[in-house]
């Protein structure tokens, strides 16, 4: 029987001294690597078997996800929002181009915020998409689906830009996507809205936002584009 | 010899060797992710190891914040308040904490504020108006005073509180002064809704 160099056990097994040797001289470290990629494909395949047969891999169909007619409200986990209209606006100081003669689309929302602490405009605008419309500039991108976030959020109680919204205090808020002007004029859009959760960071247990999936909690197929951009 | 060759042998009684041995690491790896877990929900997620220490005290008493001492003067409110010289109006009510700051060893100000409501609501300071006391830094040992605003919705009530400290960004592990405001009643919130003459902040020339 071959040992291929293997210490005998009576001498590795018993002295410390003489495996922390081994340890030091690399051969388990060695044993180690050698066995992770079969280790690695046990997990993997393990994970793959389970996922297989409970839908995980299944992508989730267009229509199981919830239509919201305009106007209506409905929970978005730290919010409740009703989407009132979609809207060419015209240039605004607060807004800031980044190509000169872009357009500007914007989602018009009722918004509250039902969660229990102050809401800031990074948060809020992460839950908004506009799809069916080309030529957004996406300046900031969906890290999960590549899709193009909101450029600025404008109050339309005083058309400053938005930095935070007030537990309890319902606003009109304008979500806004910078659109290049050589792409069509949109007529009609797909507005969607991710459902956040609150989750607790297990190290530092501070909370912040988490969305349970990389798909909309509800949407608005098929909204009017309203061109305001002459008032 | 086995019938499968010298090295294919040693390789199945090398496997054979092997084989518990990975499946015991694979069960210790799962057995220690799972004691992790527990230990995990019977400690809570975060522990609050790394809280900020929370000092306590009444409106008009002086607070240590660490690099800050602090006192809370008093509160008003108004549905319309002045910012860069226009009116600016709300959804619910504005409601201006006055206080007081004192560097202790250090130049330095007020970096952060959140007042949290009887219902448990914590809203931070609101970025709508000008707010000059978190802007406004003294020497060590002068007194600095002037009015935090936040925007509040219309059934605030209720024991309040408000909650100052020095760094702007990361409270953990730093101290933050929590200052009991006078108990609000619906009357005193509705007395603010109907007050539409703009307030101005104190010691502002806004």
């Amino acid at each position: 029987m071959s040992t291929r160099g293997r210490t005998p056990p009576s001498r590795a097994g018993s002295d410390p001294v003489a495996r922390l040797g081994k340890i030091v001289a690399g051969r388990t470290l060695t044993r180690l690597f050698r066995t992770a990629p079969a280790v690695s494909g046990l997990v993997v395949g393990f994970g793959v078997l389970v996922c297989l047969p409970t839908g995980g891999f299944d992508k989730v169909r267009d229509d199981e996800i919830p239509v919201v007619a305009l106007g209506d409200p409905f929970d978005a986990g730290f919010m409740t929002v009703s989407v009132t209209a979609v809207r060419l606006l015209p240039d605004a100081d607060v807004l800031f181009h980044t190509h000169p003669g872009d357009r500007w689309i914007a989602v018009v929302a009722e918004i509250e915020v039902t969660d229990d602490r102050t809401l800031n405009e990074l948060s809020l605008k992460s839950a908004f998409r506009l799809t069916g419309v080309q030529g957004l500039r996406g300046n900031v991108k969906d890290s999960l689906t590549g899709e193009a976030l909101p450029d600025a959020a404008v109050l339309a109680r005083d058309s400053q830009n938005l930095i935070s919204l007030q537990p309890g205090v319902p606003e009109r808020v304008g979500i806004v996507w910078e659109q290049d002007p050589a792409a069509p004029l949109p007529r009609t859009a797909q507005v969607e809205v991710y459902h956040f959760t609150e989750g607790v960071n297990t190290i530092g247990g501070d909370s912040h936002y988490w969305r349970p999936g990389a798909d909309p909690g509800a949407k608005l197929p098929d909204v009017p584009v309203q061109d305001r951009r002459k008032g | 010899m086995s019938p499968l060759g010298p090295g294919l042998a040693d390789r199945a009684r090398e496997t054979a060797v092997r084989l518990p041995r990975l499946l015991t690491a694979g069960v210790l790896v799962v057995l220690t992710v799972l004691a992790g877990s527990w230990l995990d929900r019977v400690n809570g997620p975060g522990n609050g190891d790394d809280r900020p220490f929370v000092v306590t005290g009444r409106t008009g008493e002086t607070v240590d914040a660490r690099k800050l001492d602090v006192a809370v003067l008093g509160m008003r409110g108004g549905a319309v308040i002045t910012s860069y010289h226009k009116p600016v109006d709300t959804a619910g009510v504005w409601l201006l904490v006055r206080i007081r700051v004192t560097p202790r060893s250090e130049s330095g100000g007020l970096g952060w504020a959140r007042l949290t409501d009887g219902r448990g609501r914590r809203f931070n300071l609101t970025g709508r108006v000008d707010q000059p006391m978190t802007v406004t830094t003294s020497q060590p040992g002068l007194p600095i005073e002037g009015e935090l605003v936040f925007e509040v919705p219309r059934d605030v009530m209720g024991p309040i509180s408000v909650q100052l400290a020095f760094p702007p960004i990361d409270q953990r592990m730093d101290a933050v002064a929590e200052v009991e405001l006078p108990e609000l009643t619906a009357a005193t919130v509705a007395g603010w809704v109907a007050t539409t003459a703009p307030l101005t902040l104190a010691g502002t020339p806004s």
